[in-house]
């Protein structure tokens, strides 16, 4: 464990710290004793030494100078002699008691012993007053003065051995202390080179694992996932760091992966999608430049021999939306562009709109060229059926219809009963054919005419008493009666009123026709919500069946066993301008013996 | 339904020559036995039809809208360029709103919506060519000689207007103000309605 090495790598620094710290306070304790030792040891003899010369000047000072004067001058007192004389062999005494004489003191301390032996002599003779010639006393002075010189020699000679003796004392520390630098020197190196091992392993260790993270890392943003981190040692911390980040770049790898592959699928279905879609499909990015087609516009544009290029009227178009920078969505199938390919014509609608990404940095436009070729023909051939049925079947049948008339007006001469009962079937089933023929055309205008409402404000009553005044004389035929409850104050609706005609006339006519005789049709008004008004159609008949609730809004639906003439389109009618109102029709449960057909219509 | 016949209303005091135009024969034997009131003639196209106007004095014309060769409203434009204000009503089964507008510019307002009952036929005559007494179609006369604003304003004076008279107002009044939106709206108006509501009716 790093935690570990580090701890004792430290530690032994530490160590080694306390190690050099420790030795060298004991060095120098050392060096400080051993020179007090030889201070000790050889500053005694210097200091004896020193006192001889002292001692043999003082004496020489004091008694010597008698021997230069006349003869027969008294010689002083001798008590400063024997004085001087005990220190003296005192001195010679410690001199003796130093131990630890170096080679070669000991003789002489011996030699000095001997010469200031002779130097008492020298005195003891003074002091004996037996020297009366001047011969005898320049003998005697030139003795004194040679023994104190030996005695000064000699003294001097032990100062400089003990003198010789400390310096060498001092040599002999220095040899020590160069050891010793030596030893702590070693220390220092060990320690040196520790805090380099410690240094590369910390490198090793610590540093280089976040390097290799980081650079690995940057690798991973490049989107390069195969680079693994090298794994460090069970023991080390960087272990679990790396084997999370090799999980990570495994985990990305897999999801980008699945990321790749999800895009490759979303690709491939989107293809199927393009492909699957029959109308040609142009995806372009902002500057306009196609990015994708499918196969119906490949085969379009080539056809058109501009391969894989938009068609110029669509790229006009294109421009125009984009200059206007709205959707291009066009529902009018009139608005399709015509295309002559192979001697035919075909009619594409463009529908162009833009797309972007959430985040708004992808976006461009999509081209789908809807053919409405089919919807153009079918268009036509409504109009066509229009015209062709009005035409063709109307004319012969107002030929018919003339004759029918004017045969049974008679004025061409009379017709037998068989005659006219005859001619009067036929004019009754040319009337319904009529009929039928009227109501298919509505149908197909209803169909077409959803989107052509002329909305204005309409007041429900008007419409109520509109219908009340056509249908009066047809109620009064089968002696029903028409009443009319509209409540006061209503807003108008928004409606085009010849529509709501036409669905009112429908109702009260369905009604009429129902009821039993004697009974009321009903036209009420009311308000159901905050957004419509509604106007009830309520009459006294049987009613619709349970069962055919839901059917009776059909398409060609006529209630089973009803004798009634039509085709089964007049509520079918009803319901298709009723949504182009965004309104409601609808049949109310029964209730006593009233059926109620409602329309609700948006207020305006 | 039951048949309506028109039971011979009173007989008009006056014997109109009425040209009945129409390529199928049954249809000009039916309007001319219709019209038996009158002196009728027939023409089966577009061409016999401005022969034999340009050769005699007619009351009125029937003319049918589609036929082979000249259509009925080539035949009004014809007669309007060579100054002939001769009244004519135009029958069809189906009247596009083009077809109308072209129509009531060369002065033609009289609608018949194939099929005709012989009653319709007997009024739409009745209806142009002795207009008095009936305060629409006096109207109808001023639209047909061209006096848009004396029918508007007659039609504006009318009480009750039904569908037929709010429709008629409306085209005037788009075809006065000569804006092209406004006939635009009118056409739509017409496109949506179909003739029915412009046509004639027998009053009921």
């Amino acid at each position: 464990m790093l935690r570990t090495r580090l701890f004792f790598g430290l530690l032994t620094l530490i160590l080694l710290l306390w190690g050099v710290g420790a030795a060298a306070l004991l060095l120098v304790r050392d060096a400080t004793k051993r020179y007090e030792a030889s201070i000790q040891e050889n500053y005694p003899p210097i200091k004896l030494s020193r006192g001889f010369r002292t001692v043999t000047a003082g004496l020489n000072a004091h008694y010597l100078p008698v021997l230069a004067g006349a003869p027969g001058t008294p010689v002083p007192e001798r008590s400063k002699f024997d004085a001087d004389k005990l220190e003296l062999l005192d001195r010679l005494q410690a001199l003796h008691g130093d131990g630890k004489k170096p080679t070669g003191m000991e003789d002489v301390v011996l030699r000095l012993e001997q010469a200031v032996e002779t130097y008492f002599e020298g005195y003891e003779q003074l002091f004996s007053g037996n020297l009366d010639t001047q011969e005898e006393r320049a003998k005697l002075l030139s003795y004194m003065s040679a023994q104190t010189q030996r005695i000064t020699d000699l003294s001097d000679h032990i100062f400089s051995l003990a003198d010789s003796r400390m310096l060498s004392g001092t040599v002999r520390s220095d040899a020590e202390s160069s050891k010793n630098t030596l030893f702590v020197t070693t220390l220092v190196l060990l320690g040196t080179g520790i805090a380099i091992i410690i240094y590369y392993q910390l490198v090793r260790h610590m540093v280089d694992p976040v390097v290799g993270l980081r650079r690995s890392i940057e690798e991973i943003r490049k989107g390069n996932f195969e680079l693994t981190l090298p794994e460090p040692g069970a023991d080390s911390e960087f272990r679990s760091v790396a084997t999370a980040f090799n999980d990570m770049a495994a985990e990305l790898k897999v999801r980008r992966g699945e990321t790749n592959e999800r895009l490759l699928r979303t690709n491939l279905v989107n293809r199927a999608i393009l492909e699957a879609i029959p109308s040609p499909v142009f995806v372009l990015d902002d500057d306009g430049r196609i990015l994708q087609v499918n196969p119906a516009a490949e085969r379009l544009t080539e056809t058109l021999g501009v391969a894989n290029r938009l068609p110029a009227k669509i790229q006009r178009i294109l421009d125009e939306s984009n200059v206007s920078g709205e959707n291009h969505l066009p529902e009018d199938p009139r608005e399709a562009l015509l295309f002559r390919i192979e001697e035919k014509e075909f009619y594409y609608l463009p529908r162009i709109f833009s797309f972007a990404s959430e985040d708004g940095v992808y976006s461009g436009r999509a081209v789908l060229l809807h053919n409405v070729t089919r919807i153009r023909w079918l268009d036509d051939m409504k109009t066509n059926l229009l015209s062709t049925v009005s035409h063709e079947i109307k004319t012969p049948l107002t030929g018919i219809r003339m004759v029918l008339h004017l045969l049974l007006e008679e004025r061409s001469g009379g017709l037998t009963p068989v005659q006219k009962t005859m001619v009067s079937s036929a004019n009754d089933d040319c009337e319904r054919l009529l009929t039928t023929l009227n109501t298919l055309l509505d149908l197909s205008r209803a169909e077409s005419g959803s989107t052509h409402l002329e909305r204005v404000p309409v007041t429900l009553r008007e419409a109520m008493q509109r219908a009340e005044r056509l249908f009066g004389p047809k109620a009064a035929q089968r002696d029903v009666t028409i009443t009319v409850e509209a409540t006061e104050g209503l807003p108008e609706v928004n409606a085009d009123p010849l529509r709501l005609d036409e669905v009112l006339n429908n109702l009260v006519s369905n009604a009429i026709k129902h009821s039993p005789a004697g009974g009321t049709v009903t036209l009420h008004s009311s308000q159901p919500d905050a957004d419509h008004l509604r106007v009830s159609v309520i009459d006294q008949g049987p009613g619709v069946p349970e069962e055919m609730h839901n059917r009776i809004f059909e398409r060609f639906f006529r209630a089973p066993g009803q004798e009634s003439e039509g085709v089964g389109l007049g509520l079918f009618i009803c319901r298709e301008i009723m949504r182009a109102h965004e309104g409601r029709i609808g049949l109310k449960e029964r209730t006593g013996n009233q059926t109620e057909f409602f329309v609700d219509v948006p207020i305006a | 339904m039951s048949p309506s016949p028109d039971s011979g209303a009173v007989p008009p005091p006056v014997r109109y020559k009425v040209l009945v135009v129409d390529d199928e024969p049954t249809l000009r034997l039916g309007f001319s036995y219709a019209l038996s009131d009158h002196d009728t003639d027939t023409a089966a196209n577009g061409t016999e039809a401005l022969e034999k106007l340009e050769s005699g004095p007619y009351d009125l014309a029937i003319l049918d809208l589609r036929m082979p060769d000249v259509d009925g409203l080539r035949v009004i434009e014809t007669l309007r360029r060579h100054g002939n204000l001769l009244p004519v009503v135009l029958c069809s089964a189906v009247i596009t709103p083009s077809a109308a507008l072209r129509a009531i510019t060369g002065q033609v307002v009289d609608f018949l919506l194939k099929p005709v009952r012989p009653a319709e036929l007997r009024g739409i005559v009745r209806h142009v060519l002795s207009p008095v007494g009936d305060g629409f179609a006096e109207a109808m006369a001023h639209a047909r000689a061209g006096r848009h604003e004396q029918a508007i304003r007659n039609l504006e004076a009318m009480v009750d207007p039904g569908p037929r008279i709010r429709a008629w107002l409306g085209i005037l009044r788009a075809i006065r103000t000569g804006s092209l939106e406004a006939e635009a709206a009118a056409f739509g108006r017409l496109e949506r309605d179909g003739l029915s509501a412009l046509a004639y009716r027998v009053p009921e």
